[in-house]
């Protein structure tokens, strides 16, 4: 190798080091003694040691807000990731009829960006003439006049009143979620579905392996790989959630914190309360939570290597 | 087989060759790559790139930027103030006095940018028209670290201080200093469907107390039916409307803090109002329903009469004229109900100042530049006449304008009704943490209302328990906030960076 071959690669890593210096690793330690201090502006701050960390875990709101997080990412993970991984199988059949304009369909949520979404999922949501309730309340004028069933259905006006946004924040964040990355999830399964080699489906079709024994012995052990890159994805995207919460919830978090997350709890101490060093500290543990599930993903990968 | 299919997955490496193998030239192939940016300099894709990045950047230069050639610069959040304020600036630029640049920003943007420039010594404006909400933030440190000029010595010495309406100064009077002039009153009044209840033969003059609104218009409640496609309700009052809470709350005496600023969410006269307001919104007699403001399904709602009464800030009428204009004729206005017989009519929605900042090296300019802004007559009628606004400015309020009859409103002489309300509005003292506290309250009344539904406990003696435990969480809650400030403690010892 000569001189200039060895620099190439750093050449070439220089423009994202210099930035991930500047804006990530210097933010990063100075964050550090800012998680001990409370702060009002650069020329007033006062040394409060751990109390930031340590009112984090006697607050009750912080629990909410990991409580939330949790459900959030449990919800986005146990129904986004089979959702779409049955989408791309679905459409990876070549005999399903306009099978690129499913694609489109399903993906084109990514196409219109986050914001986009969430105000139309807002709306969506609204009480009296949302699309959700109305559709609900129009499904339930169906079936009322069955028996049993009936009866047991709560009138009309309750199912146009029910709270998406207020107190069942939760749902329907997670149904706007799924509707937002199914389809993109999608596409990473649709590609890994792609290279899973044909001769090990015929292989196990020759030797009288159904549909669902071909999917559990042969596809998904093909494509565990990417399925445990995409739960990573899925997993820290989750922890990470504000923009949905913030732009469909009211107060960015719902009635009674039933939507308040991690980063919507770290965004209201640091900006709307101005604390930034509780902020930082929440910052921190949020730091920690995404570790752990990096961990985890780096430990379930070398076992499968080891297979 | 499997480990095959997994590397398979994971793609060939680049320097590999087709087999998986390092290429004997391996050296030749990396040297390669120093000539790869060469070789595709001019390839398809980069040239229409470049194409795309010559064009956008001779766009972006030749985008007419915001114009800024004065001496002074103000920001405002509001497209309405704005407007209002272009014929006062320009008529301050033609004088030979310091020229003003006024920019409309977003409040969020503005939010940040103050805090920026005020804590962090980054340009901000000189004069800044802030809403409440972004205020307040700047009065979460020492009193000497507010980044707004304090303005009690100016409008003392120069008689300004008797001339605006006392309660309209609180919000922006922080530990007894005043940083801020005024922009409105914002006094609230009752909205009602004229059209429904007047051809029901219903007197809205005889209503004084709430219990009299319920009683009295109790028979015009609807529930949905062959008959009637839209549940009808007294009332427009739910446990997400913070602001309609927070009104209700400031009317009956109550809110989050005392005068002085002090926390005081668990008081009882709180407990009661709040055991009130959610006996209105629950059980087979409720007589609140949700219509939000500021929104087309709340528009349609309006239009449909789900609500018979809303809650009306002077600024609200210009939302209502511009968002649901063929309810024109149809609305009519009086003072609220009190809370108790001789209780009182009116409350406080909302509300800005203008304030000037320390970091403003013309500091007396733009004195004499808010003064000629919020001062003046000529503004004061084009707050009215555009947005509805009652000036706080007292010796404007004998102007004719204000007592012109308002066709949508019935005819009624609206802004004299306003005035007369003016003296009544509640005081709000200036603290950081209000919009905290709002937020509390706001979640105390939704678990209270779950908590009494599901109980089936209606009566405001039945919820009053509940109301008081909730609201004590919710005052233990902010009083965690208030308390972690450490700025606020007798022995804190302030380091600097």
């Amino acid at each position: 190798m000569t001189k200039d071959t060895k620099a190439a690669p750093y050449l070439f890593l220089a423009p994202f080091l210099i930035l991930f210096l500047v804006f990530t690793l210097v933010p990063l330690f100075q964050s550090v003694p800012l998680a001990t201090q409370h702060t009002f502006g650069p020329d007033a701050s006062i040394d409060v040691g751990m109390e930031k960390f340590s009112r984090a875990f006697g607050d009750p709101r912080f629990w909410t807000a990991l409580r939330n997080t949790l459900v959030f990412t449990t919800g986005s993970v146990l129904i986004q990731l089979p959702v779409a991984l049955a989408l791309a199988l679905v459409l990876n059949r070549k005999h399903v009829l306009g099978r690129g304009i499913f694609r489109l369909l399903f993906f084109s949520p990514q196409l219109v960006g986050l914001v986009f979404v969430a105000v139309l999922a807002m709306v969506m949501f609204q009480k009296q003439k949302g699309l959700v309730n109305s559709i609900l309340a129009g499904g339930a004028d169906l079936i009322r006049g069955l028996p049993i069933i009936g009866g047991w259905l709560p009138s009309k006006s309750d199912i146009l009143g029910i709270p998406w946004l207020e107190t069942l924040a939760m749902p329907a964040l997670i149904i706007t979620a799924l509707w937002m990355y199914a389809g993109f999830n999608m596409i990473y399964f649709l590609a890994a579905l792609q290279n899973v080699p044909k001769e090990l489906e015929e292989a196990a079709m020759i030797d009288g392996a159904g549909p669902i024994r071909r999917f559990f012995a042969v596809t998904l052990p093909s494509i565990k790989p990417v399925a445990i890159f995409v739960v990573l994805l899925s997993v820290i995207g989750s922890i990470q959630v504000f923009e949905l919460a913030y732009i469909m919830l009211p107060e960015g978090m719902g009635l009674q914190d039933s939507g308040l997350t991690l980063v919507t709890y770290l965004f209201k101490n640091g900006f709307e309360i101005g604390d930034l060093g509780y902020a930082t500290a929440i910052g921190w543990l949020i730091a920690a939570l995404l570790s752990i599930a990096a961990i985890t993903q780096r430990v379930l990968n070398r076992s499968e290597v080891r297979l | 087989m499997f480990q095959t299919g997994v590397y398979r997955n994971a793609g060939t490496p680049l320097s590999m060759d087709g087999n998986g193998k390092v290429g004997q030239d391996g050296t030749r192939r990396s040297s390669k790559l120093l000539s790869l940016p060469l070789r595709y300099a001019l390839s398809p894709g980069v040239a229409v790139m470049l194409v795309l990045s010559i064009i956008s950047g001779i766009t972006i230069a030749l985008m007419e930027t915001a114009r800024h050639t004065g001496e002074l610069t103000m920001w405002t959040f509001a497209k309405p103030h704005y407007d209002i304020y272009v014929p006062a600036v320009d008529e301050w630029n033609n004088e030979d006095k310091s020229e003003v640049d006024m920019f409309l920003i977003g409040r969020q943007v503005m939010d940040r940018r103050m805090l920026g420039g005020f804590l962090g010594e980054v340009p901000t404006a000189d004069l800044l028209e802030a809403e409440r909400s972004s205020a307040s933030l700047t009065f979460a440190g020492p009193l000497d670290a507010v980044g707004f000029v304090d303005l009690t010595e100016s409008l003392e010495e120069e008689g300004l201080l008797v001339k605006i309406n006392k309660p309209s100064l609180s919000p922006w009077t922080y530990e007894g200093r005043i940083f801020g002039i005024p922009h409105d009153v914002h006094p609230v009044m009752l909205a009602y469907r004229a059209d429904i209840i007047e051809e029901a033969g219903i007197d809205m003059q005889a209503v004084e107390t709430w219990d009299d609104l319920y009683r009295v218009l109790g028979p015009l409640q609807q529930r949905r039916s062959k008959g009637h496609p839209m549940d009808r309700y007294v009332m427009s009052l739910w446990d997400s409307e913070s602001d309609m809470l927070e009104t209700l709350l400031l009317q009956s005496g109550g809110g989050a803090f005392l005068p002085d600023g002090t926390l005081a969410i668990d008081r009882d006269i709180n407990v009661q109002t709040v055991s009130h307001m959610v006996s209105w919104m629950i059980g087979p007699d409720r007589v609140a329903t949700h219509v939000p403001e500021f929104s087309p399904t709340g528009d349609q709602l309006k239009l449909d009469g789900h609500a018979l009464c809303y809650l009306m800030p002077d600024w609200m009428c210009n939302v209502w004229r511009h968002n649901v204009p063929s309810l024109e004729g149809k609305v009519k206005l009086i003072p609220m109900p009190a809370w108790k017989p001789g209780g009182t009519r009116t409350s406080v929605w909302g509300g800005s100042m203008l304030g000037i900042a320390k970091t403003s090296s013309k500091q007396d300019e733009a004195w004499e530049f808010a003064k000629h802004l919020y001062l003046s007559e000529e503004l004061a009628l084009d707050l009215y006449r555009s947005g509805d606004i009652i000036t706080p400015i007292r010796e404007h309020w004998d102007n004719p304008v204000f007592a012109e009859p308002d066709a949508y409103f019935g005819g009624q002489r609206k802004g004299l009704m306003y005035i007369e309300l003016a003296d009544d509005v509640p005081n709000r003292p200036a603290t950081p943490y209000f919009k905290q506290a709002r937020e509390a309250v706001q979640n105390a009344v939704s678990r209270t209302k779950q908590e009494a539904a599901s109980l089936d406990l209606y009566t405001p003696e039945q919820i009053e328990p509940i109301a008081r435990r909730n609201l004590e969480l919710a005052h233990i809650q902010v009083k965690t906030i208030v308390d972690a400030n450490a700025f606020l403690r007798e022995d804190s010892e302030e380091v600097s960076p």
